[in-house]
């Protein structure tokens, strides 16, 4: 499977923060044929399993969060209207005429309301409307909609991949589906035999409302070493203020006092020594990412973080390039690879 | 017809370029009509009359939409953009826009994670947003896009329950569509010899851009009709409260076509205003009158001024969101439009 047909084909699932179980048979149908085994939990993470076949095989966990930013019915006007509010942190800038998903028992779609210019204040010409205040049309009476989309269920960006001219890929829930689609593509190209360690892949959930699951799957997976893969800010005008960094540019390994300093270090060795475009950013004293939680958990775990860099962060928008993908799914690769694998090549060098 | 208006609303004619709309009302309107030609000024003008002389009426429908055109592209193969028209500035961010070449961009929008409490409030303005294509600077960009080209909103057709339909320039497509099904109705009428009007339909161009003077006045000049009607997109904002004067809520999606007394550019006829009610009321279409007189005025402005003066009426579709790239109409709104139209040319004396 091409990283960018895989790419689109998970940005199509629903994986609302909450609801990544929503579209759980099409999501194993498309991943778990090309791994031994695969285990969910109850908090919404998935876990795809390879195994080398020897006993007592070191574990190694490559984790990439599965869960989007989305939105929740919060309540309904006596218009039909839906009051939404925030599952994860969805700018209520790209809300106004935004079009969305209701995943009711059906798919419903929906398009946010915006008051026309013509008809607002000069005050409200200056601000931003909040978003407890946004609507949603769905077309429907107060009575169709309490029963079609009860209070509760899960709103989401309708999900429109594009490849642009110069080959950026844009869509919704690239963030961090891009890391998956990378992942996927890096544990894939291992040859088992070749290799001492099994291999866990976790699409993980509830990353975006404060990393509440993460360390179940590490509970449960007990690993010897993890890396994380996530998104990180593209340069673009207004980032100089934080660490952003350069797209088309490879893969962002994280510089941190939180993690593990030595496996960052064979990362970067790894890839010079495979000629991987990489780059690096300081991070100092948190990624903000489920490394930090993988670090801690289930008694500690040796973890790194690669990032890939993409534009428009949190929006129905997001924008990556697939060099950046693939140069993360090489990385990926290569530092397994170099680190578990066996016999000839190990003991030549 | 809703055929028609999908496929309308998906064409992109910025006001200026709107030759991809022009061309397909041509195509749907030439069998029927006696002549279809373009003025000077691109306006589209079709004529149906009987054999004996009768008054002139133009009937009018404007084909372009809002849109943007490139002002600027930077060093980093940034694009900035000067918006056509009304185009509400506050539903661009992080939506996808596409060129007329078909080149698709993304319009900017900073992360949340590094916005400042005091942006977060502030809505979108075109000066601080830009169109990412994903160049890696200004000569690979001008490969794809030069200064003064034109683009819209990314073209999409939502239906919605309760036939409401969603999309970009939805409203004034939903009037073209009416107008093409009034000229098939007319060269019915015709056919069947019991046509009593000179009819002039006028698709015009450039109404968008308010701020210069109407194009459609060079039409109204040319034709010098006796009675002109108006058809136009109404901007609704029925979806939230109103104020204490009870004067922003317009009009009412889904309660009928809008008949206005007067707006910001036009006090209209007092004897077309009265029979078009009458109309409604002998004809059982659903009608409403908008609850402000502050909406911005559109086209009979110019054609009511027009040569030695003209008579004039306007009926408007009500439209939610309008000017934004998800439009939302109501079907049973443009159902009225249209039999309102078909009532007032074929069956008034």
């Amino acid at each position: 499977m091409e990283q960018k047909e895989l790419l689109f084909a998970l940005s199509e699932k629903m994986s609302v923060v909450g609801f990544e179980y929503y579209d759980e048979e099409a999501l194993t149908a498309l991943i778990a044929p090309y791994f031994d085994e695969h285990e969910y939990d109850t908090i919404g993470n998935h876990i795809f399993i390879r195994r080398c076949g020897k006993e007592n095989a070191p574990r190694v966990l490559v984790d990439a969060h599965y869960d989007e930013i989305g939105l929740m019915v919060k309540s309904i006007t006596d218009e039909g209207f839906l009051h939404i509010c925030n599952l994860g942190g969805v700018d209520t800038r790209i809300l106004p005429a935004a079009e969305l998903v209701v995943y009711g028992k059906e798919k419903i779609p929906g398009i946010v309301l915006t008051k026309p210019r013509e008809l607002m204040t000069k005050e409200e010409k200056k601000k931003l409307v909040p978003m407890e205040e946004l609507l949603v049309d769905i077309g429907m009476t107060k009575e169709e909609a309490e029963i079609a989309a009860p209070i509760g269920t899960p709103v989401g960006f309708e999900p429109v991949c594009t490849e642009l001219k110069t080959g950026y890929l844009a869509g919704k829930g690239f963030d961090n589906k891009c890391s998956a689609a990378a992942v996927f593509d890096a544990l894939t190209s291992l040859d088992m035999k070749t290799l001492s360690c099994d291999l866990y892949f976790s699409l993980s959930g509830r990353e975006e409302v404060g990393h509440r699951a993460i360390s179940s799957a590490v509970y449960r997976i007990r690993p010897d070493l993890a890396l994380v893969l996530d998104v990180t800010f593209g340069n673009a005008p207004g980032s100089e203020k934080i660490c952003s960094s350069d797209m088309r540019s490879g893969p962002v390994v994280s510089l941190t006092a939180t993690l593990d300093t030595d496996l960052t270090d064979f990362i970067l060795e790894t890839a010079k020594k495979h000629d991987i475009p990489v780059q690096s950013v300081v991070e100092a004293m948190s990624t903000s990412t489920h490394a930090d939680d993988i670090y801690l958990a289930a008694g500690g775990v040796p973890t790194a973080l690669i990032s890939i860099p993409v534009w428009f962060m949190h929006t129905a928008n997001e924008m990556v390039h697939p060099d950046d993908m693939k140069a993360s799914a090489a990385l990926v690769a290569a530092v397994i690879r170099d680190k578990y694998g066996i016999a000839e090549e190990k003991e030549e060098a | 017809m809703k055929e028609l208006l999908k496929t309308l609303s998906l064409e992109c004619a910025p006001s200026g370029r709107e030759k991809a709309v022009a061309q397909r009302i041509e195509k749907e309107i030439t069998p029927y009509c006696d002549s279809v030609t373009y003025d000077k000024i691109g306006n589209l003008i079709a004529v149906i009359k009987p054999r004996k002389k009768c008054p002139r009426v133009m009937v009018c429908a404007h084909m372009d939409e809002v849109g943007f055109m490139v002002k600027n592209i930077n060093n980093e193969g940034r694009i900035n953009i000067v918006v056509l028209g009304n185009a509400e500035t506050r539903t661009l961010s992080g939506r996808r826009v596409r060129f007329l070449d078909g080149t698709v961009g993304v319009v900017s929008t900073k992360p949340i994670h590094v916005m400042t409490s005091n942006e977060e409030e502030r809505p979108t303005y075109e000066d601080r947003i830009y169109i990412e294509i994903g160049a890696k600077n200004r000569t690979e960009a001008e490969t794809l896009v030069k200064i003064g080209d034109f683009g819209t909103f990314e073209p999409k057709f939502t239906p919605l329950a309760g036939e409401t339909y969603a999309g970009k320039a939805i409203g004034g497509r939903a009037c073209v569509s009416s107008l093409i099904s009034l000229i098939k109705e007319t060269h019915a009428a015709k056919k069947a010899k019991t046509l009593q009007k000179e009819c002039y339909f006028v698709f015009s161009v450039k109404r968008e851009i308010v701020k210069r003077m109407f194009a459609v006045e060079t039409a109204a000049f040319n034709i010098r009709p006796e009675t002109a009607l108006v058809l136009d997109a109404f901007p609704v904002c029925d979806y939230y409260p109103k104020d204490e004067k009870e004067q922003e809520i317009g009009a009412v999606c889904g309660n009928g076509i809008v008949i206005s007394p007067a707006d910001s550019k036009t006090v209209y006829n007092r004897t077309l205003f009265a029979n078009a009610v009458g109309l409604c009321e002998k004809e059982g279409i659903a009608y409403q009158y908008p609850r402000t007189a502050s909406v911005e005025g559109n086209e009979s402005g110019a054609i009511h001024k027009s040569t030695d003066g003209v008579k004039t009426l306007s009926v408007c579709l009500p439209t939610r969101n309008l000017h934004s790239g998800a439009e939302i109409i109501k079907y049973r709104d443009l159902e009225a439009l249209t039999a309102f139209t078909k009532a007032w040319l074929l069956k008034e004396e």
